[in-house]
């Protein structure tokens, strides 16, 4: 028991039992392309999961999320 | 959330009654008349028609309250007559005073279309300089040219 | 001598209370009509009301333009006038924008805020072409019509950072983007009209390069009475006649103070020969244009010599339409909703009395049945 080697609990919930070979399909295999906009630039910055969050061209950290492309439906009232 | 919603005001759900009758009790000859999904509009005209029958003693209608779209009509009439029948009349004399008024209206609005013509082209040409993007030909559905007041009569 | 003048001036006064409202310096009087049966002030209780009324009633239309209109009613009473009044802002029906899909809206202008203003955009349809559309109803060609905007603001390529000249193109969003869509058989009803907002140039939002706008908007056919979007006037209003009754002669130097009391046009000073002399005299020539402001009533040196006064029965009624129907399509409307709501009322009497009968001769026959038991 190497306390330096141990490594916490890593990933997500442990996979279901079942056949080992078949992961659950999670939303990072199948996902869209998550655009984001840079707070300072405003550029584009296209984000995946578990990556570093940083504006491609100017190196900003604070990301807007873009609207919804769900359309949205209003009273004019 | 607690909004009621807007189109209760006038808007009465199919098998719920228009209006109620209430006798009254204790004086003769005399009811109350509450019509639902009502105002003054109505109200007020039909309270004046009554006051105009030389039957009619007490004639007054209220809004209880403005929060419910409610009139109540109190109308107390002499021995020879009801005051079922004093509304009822009321209300037939007032539909033909209102044709009255439209056969007025349309006999004298020939007349005065006839002063508008002149002074509408004069005013279009006017107007066309201020005209922001004019990308689209102003709409303009008088049939019959343009700046000429030609409607059609039958309404 | 005496006598018959008091008696003279008390049957003239008589006549101001009983047809016109008095307008006094810190109030207003002899408001309500008396008009009626049995009143007081009445002598006649047996007249035939409904041909005292037809012969009475005169109209006399002003058209300012097409959609501008003022109008005198003469001989009714203000219930009615007030009536039609409420009807014309309230009632009448017409086509505005209900409901608002947002595909895409990266502008300032928040979401509701934007559905908000499309919907008090006047929209040019004839309503009688259309239905109501109930909220469980799907919307169909009789019953809606559709709107699409899209619109994107770029910068312009063609000025340079330092040069003068617009720096952005589309970035205003104008009614004129509302491009009506025809559905079902509207392209063939209404291949004369062009449907569309009144107004070309209603200013909905304004955006910078990199926003778009995409939206669609149907419309839908309501009254005023839902929402204040689906009123067909500016507004709609009526004015008794004012009315100036010179008690005395106003001369000299005060006659022209007199008439700058008044709006212009209502009050003229001429010169009259008055005991061989040439004075100025004041005479009241258009008192239509009056607009009460009770200015002469503020100065001393005219108290006692006039009274202001309305004709209680006079109305001039101006409706200002907002471009979606004719002004006197407006009044006819009225006049025929007015008309519809008494049918509906003694309809709904009807079934009263009808109701009342039943249960009175079951009732009957319950009696019946237990006086031959």
């Amino acid at each position: 028991m190497n306390r330096e080697t141990y490594q916490g609990p890593q990933g997500g919930p442990p996979p279901p039992p079942g056949p080992v070979n078949q992961a659950t399909p999670r939303a990072s295999d199948t996902a869209a392309k998550m655009l984001y906009n840079c707070a300072d630039c405003g550029a584009e910055n296209e984000i995946r999961p578990k990556e570093p969050l940083r504006c491609k061209e100017c190196g900003h950290r604070i990301m807007y999320k873009q609207r919804t492309k769900k359309m949205v439906q209003f009273e004019a009232r | 959330m607690n909004a009621p919603d807007r189109f209760d005001v006038f808007y009465l759900p199919p098998g719920s009654q228009k209006m109620k009758i209430t006798p009254d009790t204790k004086v003769q000859n005399a009811a109350t008349f509450e019509i639902f999904r009502e105002d003054h509009t109505m109200g007020n005209v039909i309270r004046y028609k009554l006051l105009q029958e030389p039957q009619v003693i007490f004639a007054g209608y209220k809004v209880p309250h403005p929060l419910e779209h409610n009139v109540i009509i109190r109308v107390q009439t002499t021995n020879d007559t009801k005051p079922e029948a004093m509304v009822a009349k009321a209300l037939n004399d007032l539909i033909t005073e209102v044709g009255y008024l439209r056969t007025k209206f349309m006999e004298d609005l020939g007349r005065a279309r006839a002063l508008v013509i002149p002074r509408e082209q004069k005013s279009m040409v006017e107007q066309e300089p201020q005209m922001v993007q004019p990308t689209r030909e102003p709409v303009n559905t008088s049939v019959g040219g343009t700046g000429g007041v030609g409607v059609d009569m039958d309404f | 001598m005496k006598k018959s003048k008091r008696a003279s001036t008390a049957r003239d006064h008589l006549e101001v209370l009983q047809t016109r409202v008095v307008v006094e310096r810190d109030n207003v009087s002899s408001i309500s009509s008396s008009d009626f049966p049995f009143h007081t002030s009445n002598r006649y209780p047996n007249h035939d009301l409904a041909e005292k009324s037809r012969n009475k009633i005169i109209v006399a239309i002003e058209k300012k333009s097409q959609y501008d209109m003022e109008f005198d009613i003469i001989g009714i009473d203000a219930s009615i006038a007030n009536a039609l009044r409420r009807i014309m802002i309230a009632e009448v029906p017409t086509m505005a924008i209900e409901k608002v899909f947002i595909y895409d809206n990266t502008s300032i202008v928040q979401d509701e805020v934007l559905a908000h203003r499309l919907g008090l955009i006047p929209i040019k349809a004839d309503p009688d072409e259309f239905d109501f559309k109930q909220s469980t109803e799907h919307p169909t060609d009789q019953n809606t019509i559709v709107f699409k905007l899209k619109q994107e603001c770029k910068r312009n390529p063609k000025t340079s950072v330092d040069e003068k000249g617009p720096l952005y193109i589309n970035h205003n969003v104008y009614s004129i983007a509302l491009i009506w869509e025809p559905k079902g058989d509207q392209a063939e009803r209404f291949k004369d009209v062009t449907i569309g907002p009144v107004h070309d140039d209603i200013l909905i939002a304004q955006m910078r390069p990199g926003q778009k706008i995409e939206l669609e908007a149907h419309c839908e056919k309501g009254c005023g009475k839902e929402h204040a979007k689906w009123s067909p006037v500016a507004t709609a209003s009526y004015r008794l006649m004012p009315e100036i009754i010179l008690k005395e002669e106003i001369t000299g130097d005060l006659a022209d103070k007199f008439a700058s009391c008044f709006a212009s046009g209502v009050v003229e000073v001429e010169n009259k020969m008055v005991d061989g002399e040439l004075k100025k005299v004041a005479k009241v020539v258009n008192s239509r244009l009056d607009t009460v402001s009770r200015e002469v009533l503020r100065h001393k040196e005219f108290e006692g010599k006039v009274q202001l006064t309305r004709i209680r029965d006079h109305f001039i009624f101006r409706v200002e339409s907002t471009g979606i129907l004719d002004s006197e399509k407006i009044v006819f409307d009225s006049l025929q909703i007015l008309s519809s709501k008494c049918t509906m009322l003694l309809k709904a009497l009807d079934i009263k009395l009808k109701e009342k009968e039943e249960t009175e001769t079951s009732q009957n026959n319950e009696n019946a049945m237990e006086l031959d038991a």
